[in-house]
C-alpha cells in the first residue's frame, strides 16, 4: 500500500509534479489533481486548496499560461498548458530532485527503504 | 446541491483582486468543486457526502483568499514595477555609453551608472523568486558583475586616475602602448567574485558561473569583434590597425579577464548544496 507524502514535502515537490503533467499535455486544474492522484498511486494528493495558488505562482512565474476552453463534456474549464519557460524549468528542477534524492540516499538510505 | 458558484464567491470574499480577475478565479473553483462532487455521486456517494467530500477540499478560505491574492495580484503590481525599472535601464543605459563615448559629463555617467546598477538590483530582487534559473544563475549574475566593473572604471575616471602606459617596442610599428588602469584592474577580482558567487547561490553550472565571473570581459570581446570589422570596412586592412585590435584585446579582455578569473576562480569548483 503507497502511504500518502505528508502536506509539506508534497507541496515542494508540487511545482515539479505538474511541470511534468503539463509537459505531456494541457490540463485543467481538476484533471492535474486527479492524475497526480492516480499517477503515485495516492502518494501524491493536491487539494483545491494546495493546488490552485501553486498553479497560480506558476502562471506569475511565466511557467504555465492557463485559457478557457471547452472540455470532452463540452464544459468550459482553464486549460493550463506549459510556456517554453516553463519547459526550461523542467531540466534543472529535475536535476536538483534528483540531487536532493542522492543526498538524502547517502545521508539515510532511502532508495532502500 | 449547492450553488457552487455563489458558496465559493461568499467564501473568497476576502479575495484582492480586479472584478474581473475575482470572476475567474471564483468561476474557476467552483467548477472544480462541481466536477468533485459530480464525481463523488457518480460513485455512489449519496448528495449530502459527495457536498462534504467537496467541501474537505479547503478548511481554511480566508488563507486560500490571501494565497491566491497574493499570487494573482502581486503580478500586476510587481511586473508594472519591474518594467517601468527595466524600461528606465534601457533608456540610461545607451545615454551613459554616448557620454563615456564623447567623454563628456563624467559626473551625470557616475549617476547613470549607479543608478543603473540601483535600478537592477531593484528589478532583481523584486523578480527573483520567479525568474527562470538560467536568468537567476547566469544572466543576473553577469549583469550585476559587468555594472559593478563599470561603476569601478567610473570612479576611476571620476577620481582622475589616469592610465599607466607601458610602452612595447614593435619592429613593424615601432612603439606601442598598454594603457593600464590599476586602481581599477585591482578590483576587479571583487567583481569577479560576486558574480561567480550570485550564479552559485542561484545553483548555477561551473560555466554559468564562470561567464557570470568574466562577464566584463566577454562583453568587451564581443563588443571587439564587431568594432574590428568595422574599422576594417572604413579604414581599410592595415597592419598598424590589426596590432591596435591586437592590443584592444590585450587591454580590455585578456588582463581584465585575468583579473576577473581571480577572483571567480574560488566559486568554481565546488556545487552549492541545495538548501533543505
Amino acid at each position: 500500500m503507497t502511504r500518502r507524502i505528508r502536506s509539506k514535502i508534497a507541496r515542494g515537490s508540487g511545482e515539479l509534479a505538474i511541470l511534468s503533467l503539463l509537459a505531456e499535455q494541457p490540463l485543467y486544474g481538476f484533471e492535474i489533481a486527479k492524475q497526480i492522484g492516480e499517477r503515485t498511486g495516492g502518494a501524491l494528493k493536491f487539494t483545491l486548496a494546495s493546488l490552485y495558488p501553486l498553479l497560480y505562482e506558476m502562471e506569475k512565474r511565466g511557467w504555465v499560461e492557463g485559457r478557457w476552453q471547452a472540455n470532452h463534456a463540452g464544459r468550459d474549464r482553464r486549460y493550463y498548458r506549459l510556456t517554453p519557460g516553463g519547459r526550461r524549468q523542467l531540466a534543472p528542477l529535475r536535476e536538483e530532485w534528483r540531487s536532493f534524492f542522492q543526498a538524502l540516499d547517502t545521508l539515510a538510505g532511502v532508495s532502500h527503504a | 446541491m449547492p450553488d457552487w458558484k455563489s458558496l465559493v464567491q461568499e467564501r473568497l470574499a476576502l479575495l484582492n483582486l480586479s472584478h474581473d480577475a475575482k470572476e475567474e478565479v471564483v468561476k474557476e473553483l467552483a467548477l472544480h468543486l462541481e466536477e468533485i462532487c459530480d464525481n463523488a455521486r457518480a460513485d455512489g456517494l449519496a448528495d449530502s457526502a459527495a457536498t462534504a467530500l467537496a467541501l474537505e477540499e479547503v478548511h481554511n478560505w480566508p488563507a486560500l483568499s490571501a494565497q491566491i491574492s497574493r499570487a494573482r495580484s502581486k503580478e500586476e503590481v510587481m511586473n508594472r514595477a519591474t518594467k517601468a525599472l527595466l524600461l528606465s535601464i534601457a533608456v540610461l543605459f545607451p545615454a551613459g555609453l554616448i557620454l563615456l563615448f564623447l567623454q563628456r559629463a563624467p559626473v551625470m555617467q557616475m549617476l547613470i551608472w549607479t543608478a543603473c546598477a540601483a535600478m537592477l538590483l531593484c528589478a532583481a530582487a523584486s523578480e527573483a523568486n520567479r525568474l527562470s534559473h538560467r536568468t537567476r544563475s547566469l544572466w543576473l549574475p553577469a549583469l550585476a558583475t559587468f555594472f559593478g566593473a563599470s561603476v569601478s572604471l567610473m570612479v576611476c575616471e571620476f577620481l582622475g586616475v589616469k592610465p599607466r602606459m607601458v610602452w612595447m617596442n614593435h619592429y613593424a610599428v615601432g612603439h606601442v602602448a598598454l594603457f593600464l588602469y590599476w586602481p581599477w584592474l585591482a578590483s576587479l577580482p571583487l567583481f569577479g567574485a560576486a558574480g561567480a558567487h550570485l550564479s552559485l547561490r542561484a545553483h548555477g553550472a561551473a560555466r554559468a558561473r564562470l561567464a557570470a565571473g568574466l562577464s566584463p570581459a566577454l562583453i568587451m570581446l564581443t563588443v571587439w569583434v564587431v568594432i574590428l570589422p568595422w574599422g576594417l570596412l572604413i579604414d581599410g586592412v592595415h597592419f598598424f590597425q590589426l596590432v591596435g585590435f591586437g592590443l584592444g584585446l590585450v587591454n580590455w579582455v585578456a588582463i581584465p579577464g585575468v583579473a576577473l578569473l581571480l577572483g571567480a576562480a574560488p566559486f568554481l569548483g565546488e556545487a552549492r548544496p541545495i538548501p533543505v
